[in-house]
């Protein structure tokens, strides 16, 4: 769970990032201009700040001045030039995301920076089952469960994009690695699986034509 | 090779030619006339020795002992002879083949020539014996028992030893003065083509991209207009590259722009569209997104009507006829209608241009339509816009609206495509951006000029005017300009 401001100032957009963070659990702020962006940096206390650089009043490059050291940032921008991408990772940014996005490639970004600086979710539990994402101990009521490696990444997987579903290709490609050429029906398997040892029929759906989606109640 | 250099070689070259060729010949010449002296004097003194010597043999001839011999002429020549040689003449008398008497010294004597018959006039040779020039005169001399052959030899070594110095002399000279010469020429030409170098310099740094370079060079020589020429020609090339630059960066922007137009929707659609699919959110969410996705998918709308539209009159035939001007506010102010009572704004139509009007009556409303509706969005609620035309020099058409105005600054950008002068760039007015882009393309067509006046909450005037020879005479009288924050588009 993290606490993240989002710097936006097309209505759009804010709420669809702000609506994805919180599905997968974080909580966010939402502001549409330079000036009010410096000032929630300054009464709150972020674990992440995404932020256009195109705003009114500031533009990003200058507002990054006053964001804390240590807080990252992630620019999304329409600006899809090398050297505004250099300029910005220059400046300190710690990822770079071009409109339009994927929402599953922003949130893997978020999630990657997030854990780079140690903020990322370490401790998810649901139902009694309790998974430690430093440790890679998952126990169910106390029990420890034995899960193989690809069981373990398909699990955290499903935990980092909770509440949204992701298609089988999405799943091999996430958890199995890019290069990977296998059956989609490898992923079926390693579900039933999973929903087996941790008793997840529940919470893990099947989602019609899509594939599978990790439900979580706001 | 250098120019300089060209000029350098060529001078010289002329200078050393004739400054040689005229010391050669007046040399040449000088010497010829005191060697015509020196025979001339060498011609008189011969003719002295040789009567003297003819008085001798016929004092000779005239004694009584008959055919005088070789000694007894001989005797009588020596103490002539001896006299003469001391002033280097040698004398020598001959008849027929019999050498009566010579003194000639063995050196030139192959000049000499062995002749049995003296000949009839006195003759005269220059021979060059043994390094040495010798005067020849070959006469005759009869006397009695006659004829003899009488020749007079003298050396000529003073006079061409006099030559041969003049002539070191004059290689002297002429050696020193083409040494100065060439000093001078090359300082002259270094002076003579500095402003080819200035310019060749100036050239070099233009070539190489700084076009701002200009050649400074005084006076009032071809060099000089040669340069002010040049700095003309720099000076356009410098305008049009300027002039090319912006084009290109304004292109670039306008891509950029579009790029951003484009890009701010499809990431709202995409990413809305994904939420829809694949979240498992909430009810009210959803019903966002999906909002979200129709607002987008209608500004994308907008975006290609509008872009369409300003292709479109670029690129269609106009159908210019005869506008009442009366009937065209009046078309405008219905087409305009719905839109300004959801904002109860009042239309205030003044008319006051009788003339009609030359232009093609559609394009024309567009662009009074598209005025209207900026008026209206930068307009409180309850507000008047005015429409008029009128003639002020040129015929005219204005939209005054009191709305919230604009800066000067922003004012320069307003022509920009997808400028909004909302400053966050908000889509609440709906508008693309493209209206004016629009109204100066329409504007441009009827070779009108569009102009802009505006203040900062003091409301926005927009002013057609037909500064154009479409227009009938009479609506035309000398043009009054306007000043201020004005700001112009001429066709």
């Amino acid at each position: 769970m993290a606490h993240i401001l989002v710097v936006e100032d097309e209505k759009s957009i804010s709420d669809l990032v702000a609506m994805n963070l919180s599905l997968v659990g974080h909580t966010s702020d939402q502001v549409d201009a330079g000036n009010a962006a410096r000032q929630y940096l300054e009464d709150h206390t972020y674990d992440l700040v995404i932020m256009d650089i195109m705003l009114p009043e500031m533009n990003g490059f200058d507002l990054l001045r006053y964001v804390p050291d240590g807080t990252p940032v992630i620019f999304v921008t329409a600006r899809d030039n090398l050297s505004d991408r250099v300029h910005g990772l220059n400046l300190g940014a710690d990822d770079y995301i071009v409109k339009p996005f994927e929402t599953v490639e922003l949130l893997a970004r978020i999630e990657a920076v997030l854990r780079r600086t140690h903020r990322a979710l370490t401790v998810f539990s649901l139902d009694g089952t309790v998974v430690n994402l430093d440790s890679r101990v998952v126990t169910v009521e106390g029990r420890a469960v034995e899960l193989t490696l690809r069981e373990y990444e398909l699990l955290e997987i499903l935990i980092r994009h909770q509440n949204i579903a992701l298609s089988r290709d999405k799943l091999l490609q996430l958890a199995w690695g890019y290069d990977y050429v296998g059956e989609t029906r490898t992923v079926d398997v390693h579900i039933q699986k999973l929903r087996q040892k941790l008793g997840w029929d529940r919470h893990i759906k099947t989602v019609y034509k899509m594939g599978y989606r990790l439900e979580v109640d706001p | 090779m250098k120019f300089w250099q060209k000029a350098f070689l060529a001078t010289l070259g002329a200078f050393i030619v004739s400054i040689n060729g005229c010391l050669y010949l007046t040399s040449r010449y000088s010497f010829s006339l005191n060697v015509q002296q020196e025979t001339n004097r060498v011609l008189g003194e011969y003719r002295v020795i040789a009567t003297g010597i003819d008085q001798t043999l016929l004092g000779i001839d005239s004694r009584p002992s008959a055919v005088p011999t070789a000694s007894v002429i001989s005797s009588a020549m020596s103490s002539l002879a001896d006299y003469y040689a001391k002033q280097d003449v040698y004398l020598a008398l001959q008849q027929s083949h019999t050498v009566l008497f010579s003194n000639v010294p063995a050196a030139a004597r192959p000049g000499l020539r062995i002749k049995t018959v003296p000949p009839a006039k006195d003759a005269l040779t220059i021979q060059r014996r043994g390094g040495t020039h010798y005067l020849y005169i070959v006469g005759s001399i009869h006397g009695l028992h006659g004829p003899y052959t009488f020749t007079y030899v003298t050396n000529l070594a003073a006079l061409y030893h006099s030559y041969a110095r003049l002539t070191h002399y004059l290689i002297l000279v002429s050696a020193v003065t083409e040494t100065l010469l060439a000093l001078a020429l090359l300082a002259i030409l270094g002076r003579l083509t500095r402003p080819i170098r200035l310019m060749l310099r100036a050239t070099r740094k233009i070539a190489a991209g700084v076009y701002d370079e200009r050649i400074r060079i005084a006076g009032r020589d071809e060099f000089h207009d040669l340069a002010a020429n040049f700095n003309r020609m720099a000076l356009a090339v410098q305008e049009k590259i300027a002039a090319l630059d912006n084009a290109v960066h304004e292109k670039q922007r306008l891509i950029d722009n579009l790029a951003h137009e484009l890009k701010t929707p499809l990431t709202t659609i995409k990413g809305h569209a994904q939420y829809l699919q694949s979240a498992h959110g909430q009810e009210q969410n959803r019903i966002k997104a999906a909002g979200y996705i129709l607002s987008a998918t209608d500004r994308m709308q907008d975006l290609v009507y509008k872009i369409l539209d300003v292709a479109l009159v670029r690129n269609s035939k106009l159908d210019f006829k005869e506008i009442r001007p009366a009937e065209l506010l009046r078309e405008v102010e219905a087409l305009t209608a719905t839109t300004l009572h959801e904002k109860h704004i009042t239309l205030d139509v003044r008319c006051l241009l009788e003339n009609p009007l030359i232009g093609d009556a559609t394009l024309l409303q567009s662009l009074l339509i598209n005025l209207i509706d900026n008026g209206a969005k930068s307009s409180p609620d309850h507000s008047v816009i005015t429409l008029s035309a009128y003639v002020d020099g040129f015929p005219t058409l204005e939209v005054r609206d009191s709305g919230c105005g604009m800066a000067e600054e922003q004012l320069s950008l307003i022509w920009e495509p997808f400028y909004r002068v909302d400053p966050a760039r908000s889509r609440r007015s709906g508008g693309v951006g493209l209206g004016l882009s629009l109204c100066r393309e329409i504007a441009r067509l009827h070779q009108a000029n569009l102009e802009i006046q505006s203040q900062l909450g003091q409301g926005t005037t927009v002013r057609l005017v037909f500064t154009t020879p479409l227009q009938p005479h009479e609506n035309s009288v000398t043009s009054a300009l306007y000043d201020g924050g004005v700001s112009h588009i001429n066709p």
